[in-house]
């Protein structure tokens, strides 16, 4: 198996960081954010590793460009490590983080208006295989007329396959909403689908 | 009561397919899907919908992406910290340097009061747009920020 290029927890040398000695890594997303608010810049690591994924997928969700959501995913870190020292570390950090990330989405996007840039080819963002391809490519562009806040909630459930509390708890909304606004989505979908299905059923029957 | 169980029965589906309900309404739902043909055709859909989501997922970068994505912000990190140390330097200098010649300038008898005021007349009208175009750019676009855009 190849050697990956930073081990968690490993020192990546860099002027910030030649005076101090290696310290372990931290235990819980609590200490590794009160250590880089006292000034551990290499605790931000695990902060990083952990929200890395989710980060990027958010922004492709919202921007629907790999190399988009990687740099906004990135600058969405970088943000959140410069306005760590006013945030409060009793409030949950992911919240706080998804709140960036959606804001930093909106600015790419809105910059992208006035560029006039073609929208990306769906194959570039979703995982392509033989099955049901094509209802999914219809599902997506499906999603991508959904308002925002029902879109919001489709996303979380399906592509981050978060709990409708963690959803509540991300979007800042109470469960019952969350649960109201994902009953419309779906059955928005699912109508838009039928025809889909129909197909689908006689092949299957046929 | 049957007619009841059919209303909260359709209302709850879509969680019970989600596996986000209790054990007591699991229960309610079961028993009603067993004796309601109209619900179970809306549980089979609603399956069916549910396989379908449950296969879109999103195209994964290349491995390397996650495995240098530290190494890139920490990168970002230390080149944002750079580039405010520099320009705090550099709009140190600038103030210090623009001080000097204006002291110089308002300070040399040779010079006409006409240049000295024209001058300070032109610094005053600079700071003025300088502030104005600070003051639009910091709230007028926070509050206009996603009132165009739609995704």
């Amino acid at each position: 198996m190849r050697q990956p290029a930073v081990r968690q927890g490993e020192l990546v040398m860099g002027p910030l960081q030649l005076a101090k000695a290696k310290k372990a890594p931290p235990q819980s997303e609590l200490e590794a954010l009160g250590r880089v608010k006292a000034g551990d810049t290499q605790a931000y690591q695990f902060i990083v590793a952990a929200y890395m994924k989710r980060a990027y997928f958010i922004a492709l969700g919202f921007v629907h460009n790999q190399e988009d959501a990687l740099d906004i995913s990135q600058e969405a870190f970088i943000k959140a490590f410069r306005n760590l020292r006013a945030f409060d570390l009793r409030r949950p950090f992911f919240p706080w983080f998804y709140e960036i990330i959606k804001n930093l989405s909106f600015d790419n996007l809105r910059r992208r208006k006035t560029r006039q840039t073609v929208p990306p080819d769906i194959p570039l963002v979703l995982e392509s295989s033989e099955e049901d391809w094509e209802t999914r490519q219809a599902l997506w562009k499906e999603i991508n007329t959904l308002p925002l806040e029902q879109r919001e909630v489709i996303l979380l459930r399906y592509f981050q396959q978060l709990s409708y509390q963690e959803i509540a708890d991300t979007l800042g909304k109470p469960l019952g909403t969350i649960m109201s606004t994902l009953h419309y989505a779906k059955a928005r979908l699912r109508k838009s689908l039928a025809p889909h299905f129909h197909r689908q059923g006689d092949q299957e029957s046929g | 009561m049957a007619k009841n169980d059919h209303e909260r029965v359709r209302e709850l589906l879509s969680a019970y397919v989600d596996g986000e309900l209790g054990a007591d309404e699991r229960r309610t739902v079961e028993a009603h899907l067993a004796a309601c043909p109209e619900c179970q055709k809306e549980h089979e859909e609603m399956a069916r919908f549910e396989r379908v989501m449950g296969k879109m997922t999103f195209k994964s970068p290349p491995r390397e992406v996650w495995e240098l994505y530290w190494v890139s912000v920490y990168n970002r990190l230390e080149r944002g910290l750079g580039w405010i140390f520099l320009s705090l330097g550099a709009i140190v200098l600038i103030f210090y340097g623009g001080y000097k010649a204006l002291a110089g300038l308002l300070h040399n008898p040779a010079v006409p009061f006409i240049i000295k005021a024209g001058v300070l007349l032109a610094l005053a009208g600079g700071a003025i747009l300088l502030v104005s175009v600070l003051r639009e750019r910091l709230f007028v676009r926070k509050r206009e920020r996603y009132k165009e855009i739609e995704i």
